[in-house]
């Protein structure tokens, strides 16, 4: 973990209100786990005052060289509009890499991945790492889902590793009409995953992580609270942990990846 | 550890007067790969109570224009995992070591205070008391604002530590002067202050509070101005060093306080910001002792010119 400046390389719409930012970080990222995230701040901006979490969405590399990192980010709000006006060239604070990823490992050859909306953002990044540890690209399925086809991001980055895909909006607009969790309930129909993965709302993760319970089949979410430091250091991202012996874990050290079985995710919506 | 910036708090020798503030730098470890944890004045840790307790629920933070609401609830992991798990980090490094100590009895503070006199906490330096506390005894009401029973603390850990003590105080009050004489009169070495304001945030589309808590503590820039126009009123009132504590973000901030009369200060919500402020500010103070020639920090304390 570090704070450093680093230089914005590109900063573009890819969808509605959905931006990339590249930034040119230093060499510790290269070694990050897909789900970790860092914390953003615009030097010149005295407002908003905290520092904002973003996930690792890919490694810049160019010839194999690491130049930086890619987020994938929403404007939602003062600092994600501030940061959409940010032009190539200019300078910004980033802390990181923070937190626990996803758990990675050569075992694991046919997960699931889910994600809601903008909760794609670590995914892709997962579905990399997966691969380079060994998994079969067409042995796994991502069900992307959202409220309408704004809300359906990156599906041809999945395509184009080879996974399979599965798309969903509530509103018909893009893929199949209704909810992400019905595309992984009916996806586990026929196929019997060997990890569940999922980011987006935490009604969606409620919903994906009793489906996975209810199959026996491991499951993984990646959690958002607000956070203040990032670093443990606050105590101010509590969530309800069953197996901390405080009761709670903290989002921003002991996740933002968490085993689902541990969470008491129903009560936080 | 003489030096221009050194300074003399209680009996507790500092290398500078820059200090992170409790709750916001939490053991030090968090931070050990963006600070120098040699450079610091003092490291103060995170609230400890004689037993571990879990806090508050969720959501715990909230930002408002140029603050932060926080309603933790001293989650804590008590003082004898500190000493046991924590301390051996910090120790060696040359920044002081101060223990926040909270309780809700007079003998619960005094319980921590007297742990930390074992042959194991030879490495904490000073302990600062945190009386913004719920009085259990008194319903609840926090022992910070009334002076006896802000006294009674005091007195109870004052019988069992060697230590320097240092009393934080409460902005939660109509006269913080007079606070400040109680606890001094009962022993203190030095008040630190302030802690956070009591205030509250809503969401207007659930009418629901956006703290778990209901309520919270206010820190950050905006009240910077009221902890400063406090800092001079306690400077003026009792003759121990006082810690000016509140919206510091910058050595400017911080030469302010100590111009106000404070001895040294203390950087809280600035380290979520930007983690290595505290090296900022000390960088930042020792130039402009050189740019004004003043030749040692206690030079410039309680110099401001009313006239
Ligand atoms: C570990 C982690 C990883 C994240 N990764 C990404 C990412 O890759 N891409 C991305 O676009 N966003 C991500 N987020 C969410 C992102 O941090 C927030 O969208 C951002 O802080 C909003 O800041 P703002 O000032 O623009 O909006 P604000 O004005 O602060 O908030 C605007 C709205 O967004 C909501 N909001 C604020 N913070 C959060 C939050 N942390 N989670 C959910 N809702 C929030 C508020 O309730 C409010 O309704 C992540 C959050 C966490 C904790
Ligand atoms: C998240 C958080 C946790 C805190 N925890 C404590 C604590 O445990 N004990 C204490 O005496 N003060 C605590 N404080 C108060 C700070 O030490 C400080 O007095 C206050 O935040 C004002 O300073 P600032 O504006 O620089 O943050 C906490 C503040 C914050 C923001
Ligand atoms: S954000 Fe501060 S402890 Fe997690």
């Amino acid at each position: 973990m570090n704070q450093e400046t680093a230089e914005i390389l590109w900063n573009a719409p890819a969808g509605a209100s959905v931006y990339r930012i590249g930034l040119s970080c230093g060499s510790e990222y290269a070694r990050a786990d897909a789900g970790q995230f860092a914390t953003l701040r615009l030097p010149e901006e005295s407002s908003p005052l905290l520092r904002r979490p973003f996930s690792i969405h890919r490694l810049i590399r160019n010839d194999g060289e690491f130049q930086g990192i890619e987020i994938l980010y929403k404007r939602v709000g003062e600092f994600t509009r501030k940061l959409s006006q940010a032009p190539a060239g200019r300078r910004i604070d980033i802390l990181g890499p923070l937190g626990k990823g996803f758990t990675v490992t050569a075992s694991i050859k046919r997960p699931a991945l889910v994600a809601g909306g903008i909760g794609v953002a670590p995914m892709v990044f997962l579905a990399e790492k997966l691969i380079q540890a060994g998994m079969a690209s067409d042995g796994a399925v991502i069900c992307l889902g959202g409220r309408s086809a704004d809300d359906v991001l990156c599906a041809p980055d999945f395509q184009a590793m080879g996974l399979k895909t599965r798309i969903t909006s509530e509103d018909g607009s893009i893929g199949e009409k209704g909810r992400v969790t019905e595309a992984l309930s009916d996806w586990l129909k026929d196929h019997s995953p060997d990890m569940v993965y999922a980011c987006g709302p935490v009604p969606m993760l409620d919903a994906v992580s009793k489906i996975a319970e209810k199959q026996d089949i491991a499951c993984e979410v990646s959690i958002e609270t607000v956070m203040a430091c990032g670093v443990g250091a606050c105590l101010g991202c509590a969530i309800k942990d069953t197996r901390h012996q405080s009761g709670y874990g903290h989002v921003c050290i002991d996740g933002p990846v968490f085993n689902a079985a541990r969470l008491e995710l129903t009560d936080r919506h | 550890m003489e030096n221009s910036l050194s300074v003399n708090i209680g009996g507790l020798l500092l290398q500078n007067p820059v200090m992170t503030a409790s709750g916001t730098f939490g053991f030090g470890r968090e931070f050990e790969s963006l600070v120098d944890l040699n450079r610091l004045g003092a490291v103060i840790v995170k609230g400890l109570a004689r037993e571990p307790s879990p806090g508050n629920p969720p959501p715990r933070i909230v930002e408002t224009p140029c603050g932060l609401l926080n309603a933790i609830g001293l989650e804590n992991i008590g003082i004898e995992a500190f000493i046991k798990d924590k301390l051996p980090f910090l120790a060696p490094y040359a920044s002081a070591v101060i223990v926040n100590v909270y309780g809700q009895t007079p003998e619960a503070y005094a319980a921590v205070a007297q742990r930390c006199e074992g042959a194991d906490g030879d490495g904490i330096d000073g302990l600062e008391v945190n009386i913004s506390c719920p009085n259990v005894k008194a319903g609840g009401v926090s022992f910070g604002v009334a002076p006896e029973a802000a006294a009674e603390v005091v007195c109870a850990v004052r019988e069992k530590t060697t230590k320097p003590l240092i009393v934080k105080l409460t902005p939660n009050v109509t006269d913080v002067t007079g606070i400040a004489e109680a606890v001094v009169a009962a022993g203190a070495d030095a008040v630190s202050l302030i802690n956070t304001l009591a205030g509250m945030a809503i969401d207007i589309n659930s009418r629901r509070p956006k703290l778990g808590n209901i309520t919270g503590g206010l820190s950050g820039p905006a009240i910077k101005p009221v902890a400063l126009r406090m800092v001079w009123e306690a400077a003026r009132a009792v003759d121990v060093p006082v810690i000016g504590v509140g919206g510091i973000s910058t050595a400017e901030d911080a030469l302010e306080f100590i111009i106000a009369g404070a001895a040294a200060v203390q950087i809280g919500t600035a380290n979520f910001t930007n983690p290595g402020v505290t090296m900022e500010v000390i960088d930042g103070i020792r130039s402009f002792l050189s740019r004004e020639a003043i030749g040692h920090i206690t030079e410039l304390i309680g110099t401001l010119s009313t006239k």
